[in-house]
């Protein structure tokens, strides 16, 4: 270890006391404050520390490995720094849960409606981070359409903002949307300011199984239909495609949904027609949510016109065949979003295969990135950037981060060709 | 450079009729729809195709001259504005709408396209685009998305970054950028939502895929009527807390009431202090009750009156007086500036209280039209720009209602953005790291700031000198 790293760790120590923790994954700092946060940031940098930030770390496998020095977790920054139920905004330290947020919301009949895995361990500055998709898309967006405001320690150690706490805002530039999405680079989010909505009266699903021949119909009227769903997905098996939607709202507008819906899958053929209710029907859309990563495989989320999603999946599920492996799908159908999750284990397959998905998925305008690094080729990169986005954000980084000390390497800025399968 | 040299230059690249240099050519083009403020470019091109923006831009990137991206000019904060003269860049040649996907519900438009022109080509198809901002007949996409522009019923379908896929850029030394995706989810830094709303800075969008959203199927328009301003914030405050979301929820004041009345006889009531406009929309199930709700809501609070629109023509005339309301406020003074604040919500009936008071203290009169829903205001300051010292008086009183709106909390700007106009007011907003942040993302875009100068931050004290080109 360096003198300067040395160093740095006696300050740290001296900084945080029992909040620093020499753990066989190296030093981790759970600052209690913002304040902390913020001088532990500063400490680091000056001791030319790299730094990966971190909620419950459920996603820190996203993105491209990232060695770092120091690891600081957010989960002690859990306060509710300012609520305002009549404007519908809240603002929250970043190591909250979405769990422990939408508990507080409840009791004021509001919801923020994001459905992503793990609620319960996903802390608001990793939803940001990690921005990882949500089920209920099609009704409630994603998490930038949520963010309203936000603070960010920079590397060393300075508080900026962006944004606000007003649902309509264009003064300067948008930080919400560079942040979210950002893996844990350009610095640490530290409070997050959230526009909520009101809870709904009455929730329903249905799903249906629509045999193969049906499904390109099938999945032409989910995606022009005239219907609001909050939920439409697709899961895809071996021989037939099972279709969900799921309804939010006032107890007469779930139902004529419901019903109409209903028409529409059994004059396509469907089979095993299911309704469910309330609690049942949440639960059911808490299950449609694929893993984090794949459980003895690995997950690959793609972005492909949403017309082309059933002949994607096609290509992608004989490829994997002729690898010798299976791929099952679950899908966002009016967005043309795909987790497919394969069970190979073997890297060079997965590469291979990999490979060709992109190279397929391109020719449409889409792309495929890895969710989860594990078990992937060093080589492989999780991400595929096109040349002049790539620089744009080499010179974003440049800027906020100039020594590169936030998660280096999550995105491999530095090479054009290398870390392409 | 000389001029006839540049004029000659830049009409080899995009032809001798795309480049007005005659100052009677370039006098409307001195300002945008924020009139304080007016400066000539030297010349005006009218490029026809991204390859002519990106020959042009690289033209200017190798002399050092700048240059400014412009759509039909109807902005209002001066976001167009050739403060350092230069090459100003109209898009409003490109106008072709190049791809509708109705499988697919989106489109690839040319920045220069009129808003309206995409609804009106969509919604044959069920589809519209939902960003509505006033100026629609008019404004173009290209305008809209430098911006982030708004409208009345962004309320529920978000503004313009929400429904914008992907961009083609012309980057500020001439190289063509796809920024975002054209599937919907983009890989990286989010470098779409970073460049929708800034305003020009960032390089010049050429082209957009846009989101377009099925019409709703069932509609109703309401327009309620108060006797007060007071009790009309109120149901606004009061709907909102109450969970309703309407598409739309604007609210107009007595002054903008007769002025409307005066130019279209839409039958409004001309005594009353304040209207509102409460739209829903969605499916026909569960509308009905929406609707009463509504209305039990507005009643408690207070309405004289609430008319429901019997057709869509009422509808469709309701909704014209409404976009109207700014133009029609033409009759009652010969300037008008139209502020943009945003408060949180709640804080509508003071905030108004406040700005009736400034607008007595300065001695002008000020005309509200707004979208109360999402708590982003429209004080319209009346005056007569030949007299300076009422301009200095409109610009003292503008700036006070802005203070008024940040200290509830709000923002200088909803939908309208900085530009020239409100540049002086960043730093009341953003502390120096704030702004050092954002002045670092600007030049990793546009490091040499030959993109549209002057807009949206204001010059670092310590960097002028740094800043200055040889």
């Amino acid at each position: 270890m360096s003198t300067a790293l040395v160093q740095g760790t006696e300050r740290l120590k001296e900084r945080l006391g029992p909040a620093l923790a020499e753990t066989d994954g190296g030093l981790v700092a759970t600052p209690p404050d913002l304040d902390a946060l913020a001088e532990t940031m500063a400490i680091a940098s000056e001791a030319g520390m790299r730094m990966l930030v971190q909620g419950h770390g459920l996603r820190l496998d996203w993105g491209n490995p990232v060695r770092a020095d120091l690891t600081i977790a957010t989960t002690a920054l859990t306060r509710v720094l300012d609520y305002a139920p009549d404007d519908m905004v809240v603002t929250a330290e970043a190591g909250m849960t979405i769990s422990d947020l939408n508990a507080l919301l409840a009791t004021r009949f509001q919801i923020l409606p994001l459905e992503v895995p793990h609620p319960e361990r996903t802390t608001l500055g990793g939803l940001v981070a990690a921005a990882p998709m949500s089920l209920a898309r099609t009704g409630y967006g994603e998490v930038k359409d949520w963010l309203i405001g936000l603070s960010v320690v920079t590397p060393d150690g300075e508080v900026v903002k962006g944004g606000g706490k007003v649902v309509k805002n264009v003064a300067g530039y948008d930080l919400c949307k560079l942040y979210a999405g950002s893996l844990g680079t350009l610095g640490a989010i530290a409070t997050v300011t959230f526009r909520v909505r009101p809870c709904w009266e009455a929730t329903a699903l249905l799903s249906a199984r629509v045999p193969g021949q049906a499904a390109e119909a099938a999945l032409e009227a989910v995606q022009t239909t005239a219907l609001a769903p909050v939920v439409s997905a697709l899961e895809v098996t071996e021989h037939a495609v099972r279709f969900t939607l799921g309804f939010d709202g006032f107890a007469e507008t779930v139902d004529w949904q419901i019903g109409a819906a209903t028409q529409v899958f059994e004059a396509l053929g469907g089979e095993d027609l299911q309704v469910l209710r309330d609690g049942a029907a949440l639960e059911a859309r808490a299950r449609l949510i694929p893993p984090l990563h794949g459980h003895q495989g690995f997950v690959v989320r793609c972005s492909v016109l949403p017309s082309d999603m059933l002949t994607f999946l096609e290509q992608a599920r004989s490829r994997a065949h002729a690898l010798g492996f299976e791929v099952k799908a679950t899908g966002l159908a009016p967005h043309g979003t795909l987790w497919l999750q394969g069970n190979e284990q073997a890297p060079e397959k997965r590469a291979a295969w990999l490979r060709e998905m992109r190279a397929i998925a391109a020719q449409g305008g889409g792309h495929a990135t890895i969710e989860g690094r594990d078990g992937w080729p060093p080589v492989v990169d999780a991400f595929t950037l096109e040349e002049l986005p790539r620089a744009l954000m080499r010179r974003i980084q440049a800027g906020l981060d100039p020594r590169g000390l936030m998660a280096p390497g999550r995105f491999r800025l530095e090479g054009g060709a290398h870390g392409t399968p | 450079m000389e001029r006839a040299r540049l004029v000659a230059d830049l009409q080899a690249i995009v032809g001798p009729d795309a480049v007005l240099h005659r100052p009677e050519e370039l006098l409307a083009y001195d300002c945008d729809a924020y009139t304080i403020e007016r400066a000539v470019p030297l010349v005006v091109v009218l490029p026809r195709s991204t390859a002519e923006v990106a020959s042009v831009v690289r033209y200017c990137h190798e002399r050092g001259l700048p240059f400014v991206p412009r759509g039909a000019g109807t902005g209002l904060s001066g976001g167009c504005l050739a403060t350092e003269g230069g090459v100003m860049i109209a898009l409003t040649r490109m106008t072709r709408l190049v791809e509708l996907d109705l499988r697919n519900q989106r489109a690839l438009v040319e920045a220069g396209l009129v808003n309206l022109r995409l609804t009106n080509a969509a919604s044959p198809h069920g589809l519209h685009y939902a960003p509505d901002p006033s100026s629609q007949m008019a404004c173009t996409i290209g305008g809209n998305v430098a911006e982030n522009a708004g409208g009345p019923h962004t309320l529920k379908y978000g503004v313009t970054t929400n429904h914008v896929l992907g961009l083609e850029v012309v980057l500020p030394d001439g190289q063509i950028a796809w920024l975002g995706s054209r599937t919907d989810d983009s890989v990286g830094y989010d470098l779409r939502g970073l460049t929708v709303g800034s305003e020009g800075t960032f390089g010049i969008v050429t082209r957009a895929m846009v989101r377009l959203v099925p019409l709703p199927p069932g509609v109703k328009t309401m327009l309620a009527v108060f006797e007060t301003v007071e009790a009309a914030s109120n149901a606004v405050s009061a709907l909102i807390a109450a969970g309703v979301l309407p598409a739309a929820l604007e609210m107009m004041d007595r002054m903008i009431i007769q002025a409307v009345e005066a130019s279209f006889q839409f039958g409004f009531p001309t005594d009353a202090e304040a209207v509102l406009i409460v739209e829903l929309d969605g499916l026909e199930a569960g509308l009905d009750r929406q609707a009463i709700q509504t209305v039990a809501i507005l009643e408690a609070q207070g309405a004289r009156e609430v008319r429901l629109a019997k057709d869509e023509a009422e509808r469709g005339r309701l909704w014209m007086a409404r976009k109207k309301a700014v133009g029609c406020v033409g009759r009652l003074a010969p300037s008008k500036v139209t502020q943009d604040g945003v408060i949180p919500r709640s804080q509508l009936p003071s905030i108004l209280k406040q700005i009736a008071e400034i607008g007595g203290r300065y001695g002008l009169r000020i005309a509200n039209v707004f979208h109360a829903g999402d708590g982003n205001l429209h004080p319209i300051v009346l005056f007569d720009e030949r007299d300076p010292e009422q301009v200095s008086r409109v610009v003292a009183a503008g700036q006070e209602i802005l203070e008024a709106c940040l200290a509830v909390g709000g923002s200088i700007t909803g939908e309208h953005g900085i530009g020239v106009e409100k540049v002086g007011m960043m730093d009341r907003m953003f502390t120096p790291a704030d702004l050092e942040v954002m002045r670092r993302l600007r030049d990793a875009f546009n490091p040499n700031g030959l993109c549209n100068p002057g807009k949206l931050l204001p010059i670092a004290r310590t960097c002028v000198e740094s800043r200055k080109r040889p």
